[in-house]
């Protein structure tokens, strides 16, 4: 990587939430990873947006499936084959 | 391609279905945000799916294909049937809103883990709150993003929208959602108030 490839900070926040999500394509990642290592400031906001969209995640995948939905779908598509067979 | 009905093919939909059902109700949850309303859309998409079964084919990814029946079900009945909730139609946000916000609160010195310390004390329903307020457009997109941890060009596929499309809903509607858990926390005195006027650029 040289001098061209380096990113501003205004650049790289720009790129924050692709790069988080593994959206950028291996060069930009690289360029992004880099500027995050260099600058403290730019690595700290991307840590804390890492940290929102973590906890977000999980609080909303912490959702279970209610008691008895997966006999009430199979059961409904059982009722289906019957009526077709 | 395979047919439905025949035992081969009954047993190949079973285990496939089986196992997206648990990540097909929370986005069915999430956009109906009802739970009768998410049992009855995650059924209705379920016998769709086995009816048509035949179009699959086996060996590619069976959770967006029906998550995007799914989905389809939603727009085509639910978002009819029922009034649109009328959402808050939010300014765009800033970019890192809560980063500036719990600075400029003074979070950031109280805890290293701000983000985490201001989500988890909200709980799952305030968060599906939050994300319910977002635009419709916005919160399809984040809704699969977060109760799916699609790429965005899966997310794309379902939504039938061009990648960069997504690419642009999932940032705006990520800022936005992270103004409204903090208001959130603002409003349940997790976190102090910070003049309006010292909104972060």
């Amino acid at each position: 990587m040289n001098e061209t490839d380096r990113l501003t900070c205004k650049e790289t926040l720009r790129q924050l939430d692709d790069y988080l999500d593994s959206e950028l394509d291996e060069r930009q990642m690289a360029m992004v990873r880099r500027h995050l290592k260099e600058c403290d400031m730019c690595g700290s906001e991307s840590a804390f947006e890492e940290s929102v969209f973590t906890c977000i995640k999980e609080k909303i995948q912490s959702l279970p499936l209610p008691d008895g939905l997966k006999d009430r779908v199979f059961g409904r598509i059982d009722e289906l084959r019957r009526e077709n067979s | 391609m395979t047919s439905p009905g025949s035992p081969t093919a009954d047993n190949n939909f079973t285990s496939l279905l089986e196992s997206v059902l648990e990540p097909a109700y929370r986005t069915a949850y999430h956009l109906t945000r009802n739970e009768a309303d998410a049992e009855e859309l995650v059924q209705e998409a379920a016998l769709l799916a086995y009816k048509g079964f035949d179009r699959f084919e086996l060996g590619t990814n069976f959770k967006g294909w029906f998550i995007t029946i799914l989905r389809n079900r939603f727009i085509s009945g639910y978002r009819k049937k029922k009034r649109e909730v009328p959402t808050v139609e939010l300014e765009d946000a800033p970019d890192l809103y809560m980063y500036n916000k719990s600075l400029a609160s003074g979070l950031a010195t109280q805890t290293s883990e701000p983000a985490k310390y201001v989500i988890e004390r909200l709980d799952a329903e305030q968060v599906a709150d939050a994300l319910a307020e977002l635009p419709m457009e916005f919160r399809e997109a984040a809704t699969l993003y977060f109760t799916q941890d699609m790429a965005y060009q899966k997310i794309a596929d379902v939504l039938n929208v061009p990648v960069g499309t997504v690419r642009s809903r999932l940032h705006r509607g990520r800022k936005l959602l992270q103004k409204k858990l903090w208001s959130l926390a603002e409003d349940y005195g997790l976190v102090s108030e910070v003049d309006a006027t010292e909104d972060v650029p």
